[in-house]
């Protein structure tokens, strides 16, 4: 599916004293099969801009087309985009409630009235997809969990309605590096052989920098750069000046720049570095 | 005890009882030293044991057996826990669950009142508190209306006001933006160097590590290291096996050896490697 905002503006509480204008006339096309990373401090708007792209808001300015259909007009339609857009909130394991993992996960299948066995199969689909085997964890207590575990089953609850795009809000806060490395794992693998179009909500460069297609920086509301991290880490000033962190290793090879040395700057993971780093040695030998 | 020592455990362990596992010893055989004006960092996967050890600190939790001792008080005993606490102020990692006021500096009035300090001392803890954590400004705000690392800031501001000795922040910055991380980090660095308070700060973050005099790693509720910022990211595979890791530069410079070439432990930050390599 594709998703296209167009000129999107939100404002919250217009025409009061707490009128806040969250977001401000954003354009952006989201096609199948993207892996966007929406970038920017607390209160860009991230969140304000993920509700729109399932319905949860609509915009108070603007339109948002899903497969060219302007969602504003569908009144039946939202709940079928509901589901074929997946949400991940932040620290979702908070939500959890079930006495056992697997009704926890069935819960969204149920309510679409799905059959007993369909419903079996998909909670299965869903735990084997976020890497908690049926078997071991489907009678457990979801509060029994760790809290890495928790989120997956939390994620397993989103995946079992079977969504075409999945959205996660800062998948990784409060998690250990493993519990970190092993999420961002699942997310790529759901991306990479699902075919899931994915759009991750970070503070942290460092953690998307190397996985998205795309990135979009929000900052107050209003888009301030977009594209391949290539193209936004090339004006790497502007991306400190706002305060959000280039990934360690960019930030080297541009210190090493800014020092004389020849090193490219698309460099976001430490093998890539050290091999940039060998070979500027090499050329200095020369 | 000695008189440089701010607080010693020894053979300390916490056992508790849930429904669904049973019987579950959190921390097992701890044996550690903090000294006054040391800035310790605490790192450990999720579930090591951080926070509970965190919270014998200041007698939040009491230990199942061993003994801890905090400024040469013995936590084990009821007696000790108000002069115990005002000793040990603890900053946790959601700041929304510590601000109970309308303004900030009523929040950050909140501790000292409770203690019963006459009005005019009041105002100058505040007032101080509120300048050290670079708040000050800010002291007619609503609290609900700042950024994460403004609120976080805040909190610390509400803790020092108690004028503590010792500061233990328990992942303080897990919830915070970049920004909001940096500007509390900062706060807590320039607390411990200028104001000479001691800090535990306990973070997953590795790169917020070096910044420390000494690290204490957890796994499984044991210290399985203890070192210098240096030391500490020397034992990568250690780290790794335990759910940790290393911070980026550490991990170049231990790629960059591995090709044979002579870069020192001592290079931890973005900053060093380039100095580093511009030799």
């Amino acid at each position: 599916m594709q998703i296209i905002l167009e000129n999107v503006s939100h404002v919250y509480m217009p025409g009061t004293p707490f009128e806040v204008k969250a977001l401000q006339n954003i354009n952006l096309n989201i096609e199948q099969g993207e892996y966007l990373a929406i970038i920017g401090h607390t209160g860009s708007g991230k969140s304000t801009l993920v509700q729109h792209l399932n319905g949860l808001l609509l915009p108070t300015e603007g339109r948002v087309l899903v497969d060219g259909r302007d969602i504003a007009a569908e009144k039946e339609g939202l709940r079928e985009i509901r589901r074929r857009v997946g949400l991940l909130f932040q620290f979702p394991e908070q939500q959890l409630f079930a006495e056992t993992v697997f009704a926890d996960v069935a819960f969204g299948p149920q309510n679409m009235g799905l059959p007993a066995d369909e419903i079996e199969r998909r909670v299965h689909r869903a735990l084997l997809q976020v890497g908690l085997p049926p078997e071991e964890f489907c009678d457990r207590s979801p509060f029994s969990l760790s809290g890495g575990q928790m989120r997956r089953v939390a994620m397993a609850g989103v995946m079992a309605m079977q969504p075409e795009v999945l959205i996660l809000d800062e998948p990784a806060a409060g998690l250990d590096p493993r519990g970190k490395r092993e999420m961002f794992a699942q997310i790529d693998r759901l991306h990479r052989e699902e075919g899931l179009t994915v759009i991750l909500v970070s503070h942290s460069m460092e953690d998307v920098a190397s996985r998205a297609k795309h990135l979009l920086v929000l900052a107050e509301g209003r888009q301030v750069m977009y594209g391949t991290p290539e193209e936004v880490f090339r004006d790497a000033a502007r991306v400190e000046e706002m305060g959000l962190a280039l990934p360690q290793m960019t930030l080297l090879m541009h210190r090493l720049r800014q020092a004389g040395k020849n090193v490219p700057l698309e460099i976001y993971s430490v093998p890539d570095a050290r091999d940039a780093i060998l070979a500027m040695l090499e050329g200095n030998r020369k | 005890m000695s008189a440089i020592e701010i607080i010693r455990a020894t053979e300390l362990g916490y056992k508790y009882s849930s429904a669904d596992t049973g019987e579950i010893w959190a921390l097992r055989n701890i044996n550690l030293t903090i000294n006054k004006g040391e800035f310790v960092a605490v790192l450990g996967p999720n579930g090591s044991g951080k926070s509970t050890l965190a919270k014998h600190f200041n007698a939040l939790l009491l230990p199942t057996c061993g003994r801890l001792w905090v400024d040469g008080l013995l936590t084990g005993e009821a007696v000790n826990h108000w002069q115990i606490r005002q000793t040990v102020g603890m900053v946790f990692q959601n700041p929304d669950n510590q601000i109970v006021a309308t303004t900030v500096e009523e929040d950050v009035a909140f501790g000292p009142e409770n203690l019963g300090i006459p009005s005019g001392e009041i105002r100058r803890r505040v007032d101080e508190a509120l300048k050290l954590v670079g708040m000050y400004d800010y002291r007619q705000h609503a609290p609900h209306l700042l950024s994460g690392g403004q609120k976080q800031r805040v909190a610390i501001a509400g803790v020092l006001a108690m004028q503590p000795r010792c500061l233990v922040l328990d992942e303080p910055t897990a919830m915070l933006d970049p920004r909001g991380r940096r500007e509390v980090m900062d706060t807590v660095r320039r607390l411990n160097r200028e104001e000479g308070i001691t800090v535990i700060f306990i973070t997953h973050f590795m790169e917020e590590a070096v910044y420390a005099d000494r690290v204490i790693v957890l796994g499984d509720g044991e210290i399985i290291f203890q070192g210098t910022p240096e030391e500490t990211f020397r034992q990568s595979s250690l780290l790794r096996n335990h759910g940790l890791d290393v911070p980026p530069v550490a991990e170049l410079a231990e790629e960059l050896r591995a090709a044979g070439l002579a870069v020192p432990d001592s290079v931890l930050t973005v900053e060093e490697m380039v100095e580093q390599l511009c030799r």
